[in-house]
C-alpha cells in the first residue's frame, strides 16, 4: 500500500486475469494494480466499506477495467452504482469484456462509461490494447482531482 | 246525407219509387185535367142547348106575360135533377116563373146581362128571350157540379189508390232487383270486406250470372288469384329473406368466433415468438460473451508458448501452435458472423431515403485493410436512392465489396463494377468484378449458410456472408442473385423494391 493504486481491475475468470496481468507486466503496470474477483468487492472497494474501509474515498485509482460478466453484482449493476453517486461518478471507468453486444454498448454508455473495449481474440492485439490504455489511462488522461469525488 | 252516398238497395228502391210516382202523378194529373176541361165544355153545351130550347118555348108566354104557361114550362126542367134553378124574367127583369117552387124568389138573382159562368155554386147562364130579335125577357139557369166534384173526388181516390198500389209493387220490384243487383254487389264488397279484415286470399265471390256484375265478379276473383300469388310469392320471399338472414347471422357469428380463435392464436404465436425471441437473444448474448473467452485463452496461452519458450520449440511444434492460432482467428470470425446473421434476422428495419453512392463509398473506405496493397479498378455510376435501412444496406455493399476483393486477388488488375440495371421489381443495384468466378451449376448454394464454393486454402471465409447479404435483402423485401463464370468474374444483383428518387449525379 505504499504507492497508491493506479489500476482497479475486476476480473472473475482466472484465465483472463492471469492473461491481463501478464498483459499489464509486460508494460510494467502490474505494481500498480489491485485486483477484485467481483462486482461486490469491487463496490466495496471503491466505496470504502468492508475490508477496504481505512480507504479514503477522495483518491480512487486512475482507472478501473470492469468486466461485464461478473458473479453477484455484474458488471452493468457496478456501473450504475458507481456513476448513479456523486462520490464515485468521476471515476473513469473501461469496460473490458469480451462481446460488442448492441445491447452491452448502448446500455454501459447510457449509463456513463468512459470507454468500452472488446478483448481481441489474438493475445497480440490483446496486449497491444493494454498498453495503449494503460498509457492512456495512467500518463496521458489527466485524472479527476480529489474535489470531483464529493 | 248526399244521394251518391246511399246504399244501393236504397238507391234503387228511391229510383223506382220516384219513377213510379212521378209517371202515375202526371198520368192522373193530365188525365183529370182533361176530365175537367171536356165535362166543362159538353155541360156548358148541354146547359146552352137547354137553356135556348127553354127559352124558345118560353118566349111566348114571356111576350103575353103568362106566369102560368111559363111556370109548366119550367116544371119540366124536374126531369133533369142537375138543373137546380131555373126562373124567366119579363123585360123589367120582374120574375115571371121560378123552378122549383119550393125555393123562395128571393133565392134567385136578379135579370142579368147574357153571360155563362162557372162558379163554385154551379153553371150560372143568363139568355134574352127574344122573338124575332125582339127580346121580351131573360131566361136563367144553375146547373149543379155536385155530381162532377164527385166524380172527380172517385178519380182522386182511385188515383191515390194506384199510385198505393203501384207503390207497393215498385216496392217488391226493387226488392227483386236488390236480389238481382245490389245483392251480389253486396256480397262482393262483404267478400271484400271479410279478406281485408283476415287475408285469407283464398275465398272467392259467388258468380251471379254473365252480365256486367258476372264480369266484375270474374275480375275480382281473378285479381284475388293474382293477389293470392303475390302474397304467396311475397311469402317465400320472406321466407328466404329470412333464411339468408339467420344464415348470414350463423356465418357472421361463425367469422366472429373465428376472429376470436385467430385473435387468441395470435397472440399466442406472438407470445411463442416473444419467447422463442427472448431466448434467442439470452443465448446470442451468452456466446457472443462465453465462446469468445476460451478462443482468446487458447490464442493467448498458445503465444505465451511461443513467447517463452520460443527457442526450445521445434519447426513442427511451431507449426502446430500456428495451425491453433489459425484455427483459433477463423473461429472467432465465425463466431462474430453467425452473432451478425443472427442479429441481422432480429433486426427491425429502422427505414429511411439513403441514397446508395455514399453509402457504397464508406463501404469502398472501410475496406481499406483488405485493399491495401493491391491494383484496384472501382468503376461506380449513380445509384438510386431507396427507402431502406443505410446500416444494414451497407452490410450488403460491404459483403459483396468484400467478396470482389477477395475473389481479385489473383488477378494483377482487378476491376470492380458497381451499377444498376432494370429489373421487373424495380432498379437492380449490382456488384461485377473480374475475379475467379464459380460454376453456376453451383449458384443455388450461393447464399446458405456455411456453403462455400471454394476451400479454405484458396480463399478465407466462413460461408455466412452472402446468407447475411440474403437476409438483409428479403427484409427489405427485395431480391438478389448471381451470374458468373468461372474464371471471367462473376456479378451479384440485389433490388429493395422501387427507388425512392432518380439516380443522383456523381
Amino acid at each position: 500500500m505504499s504507492e497508491p493504486i493506479e489500476i482497479l481491475l475486476v476480473e472473475d475468470n482466472p484465465n483472463d486475469l492471469e492473461l491481463t496481468l501478464h498483459a499489464l507486466e509486460r508494460h510494467n503496470l502490474a505494481n500498480k494494480i489491485h485486483v477484485v474477483r467481483d462486482g461486490e468487492e469491487a463496490l466495496d472497494f471503491l466505496f470504502c466499506r468492508g475490508r477496504f474501509a481505512e480507504r479514503k474515498i477522495d483518491s480512487p485509482p486512475k482507472v478501473v477495467l470492469l468486466d461485464l460478466k461478473l458473479p453477484k453484482v455484474d458488471g452493468l449493476e457496478v456501473l450504475r452504482a458507481l456513476k448513479g453517486d456523486s462520490r464515485t461518478r468521476a471515476i473513469p471507468i473501461v469496460v473490458m469484456t469480451s462481446s460488442k453486444q448492441q445491447r452491452d454498448l448502448v446500455d454501459s454508455y447510457q449509463l456513463g462509461v468512459n470507454s468500452y473495449i472488446q478483448k481481441p481474440i489474438n493475445f497480440s492485439e490483446f496486449q497491444e490494447v493494454i498498453r495503449h490504455l494503460g498509457y492512456y489511462w495512467l500518463a496521458i488522461n489527466q485524472p479527476p482531482p480529489p474535489a470531483a469525488f464529493q | 246525407m248526399k244521394l251518391r252516398d246511399l246504399p244501393i238497395k236504397q238507391k234503387l228502391t228511391t229510383a223506382i219509387m220516384l219513377t213510379s210516382v212521378v209517371v202515375l202523378g202526371l198520368t192522373a194529373g193530365s188525365f183529370t185535367i182533361y176530365d175537367v176541361l171536356s165535362f166543362r165544355k159538353n155541360l156548358r153545351q148541354t146547359a146552352q142547348t137547354i137553356a135556348q130550347i127553354t127559352a124558345a118555348q118560353t118566349s111566348a108566354s114571356v111576350e103575353f106575360d103568362d106566369e102560368k104557361t111559363a111556370g109548366d114550362i119550367l116544371d119540366k126542367l124536374r126531369a133533369e135533377p142537375t138543373i137546380v134553378q131555373a126562373a124567366v124574367y119579363d123585360k123589367t127583369g120582374k120574375l115571371l116563373a121560378r123552378h122549383p117552387l119550393s125555393m123562395a124568389a128571393s133565392a134567385f138573382p136578379a135579370a142579368h146581362s147574357p153571360e155563362t159562368r162557372f162558379e163554385p155554386s154551379g153553371l150560372h147562364i143568363f139568355l134574352p128571350i127574344a122573338v124575332e130579335g125582339q127580346v121580351y125577357g131573360s131566361l136563367y139557369m144553375r146547373w149543379d157540379l155536385t155530381p162532377a166534384y164527385d166524380r172527380f173526388r172517385l178519380y182522386g181516390v182511385m188515383a191515390l189508390c194506384v199510385l198505393v198500389g203501384s207503390t207497393i209493387i215498385a216496392l217488391l220490384l226493387s226488392h227483386w232487383l236488390q236480389t238481382r243487383i245490389s245483392k251480389p254487389i253486396l256480397e262482393l264488397t262483404e267478400t271484400a270486406r271479410a279478406i281485408s279484415v283476415k287475408k285469407d286470399y283464398l275465398v272467392r265471390a259467388k258468380k251471379p250470372g254473365d252480365d256486367e256484375l258476372g264480369e266484375l265478379t270474374d275480375a275480382f276473383n281473378h285479381m284475388l288469384t293474382q293477389i293470392h300469388e303475390r302474397d304467396a310469392a311475397l311469402g317465400q320471399n320472406q321466407a328466404q329473406l329470412q333464411k339468408a338472414l339467420a344464415d348470414s347471422q350463423k356465418s357472421a357469428e361463425a367469422v366472429r368466433a373465428l376472429n376470436a380463435d385467430l385473435e387468441h392464436r395470435v397472440q399466442e404465436r406472438t407470445a411463442e415468438l416473444q419467447a422463442a425471441n427472448h431466448e434467442l437473444e439470452a443465448f446470442t448474448y451468452s456466446v457472443s460473451h462465453d465462446l469468445r473467452s476460451p478462443l482468446r485463452h487458447i490464442d493467448a496461452y498458445a503465444q505465451m508458448l511461443v513467447e517463452e519458450n520460443g527457442a526450445g520449440l521445434s519447426g513442427e511444434a511451431r507449426r502446430c501452435i500456428d495451425r491453433i492460432r489459425l484455427g483459433v482467428q477463423n473461429m472467432g470470425r465465425l463466431v462474430d458472423d453467425l452473432l451478425n446473421l443472427s442479429r441481422v434476422g432480429r433486426a427491425e428495419l429502422q427505414k429511411e431515403m439513403v441514397a446508395l453512392n455514399p453509402l457504397l463509398d464508406e463501404a469502398i473506405l472501410d475496406l481499406k485493410t483488405e485493399t491495401r496493397g493491391r491494383n484496384i479498378e472501382w468503376r461506380i455510376s449513380p445509384l438510386p436512392s431507396f427507402c431502406c435501412d443505410a446500416g444494414l444496406v451497407k452490410q450488403v455493399f460491404a459483403n459483396l465489396l468484400s467478396n470482389a476483393v477477395k475473389y481479385t486477388g489473383p488477378r494483377p488488375l482487378a476491376v470492380i463494377e458497381i451499377g444498376v440495371v432494370p429489373a421487373p421489381d424495380g432498379p437492380a443495384v449490382f456488384v461485377r468484378d473480374n475475379g475467379v468466378g464459380f460454376n453456376m451449376k453451383y449458384s443455388n448454394k450461393l447464399f446458405g449458410v456455411f456453403q462455400r464454393l471454394h476451400r479454405p486454402d484458396e480463399f478465407e471465409g466462413t460461408g455466412v456472408g452472402l446468407a447475411t447479404v440474403q437476409r438483409i435483402v428479403h427484409l427489405h423485401g427485395g431480391r438478389i442473385w448471381a451470374d458468373a463464370e468461372l474464371d471471367k468474374g462473376a456479378t451479384f444483383y440485389f433490388t429493395l423494391g422501387q427507388p425512392a428518387a432518380a439516380p443522383e449525379k456523381t
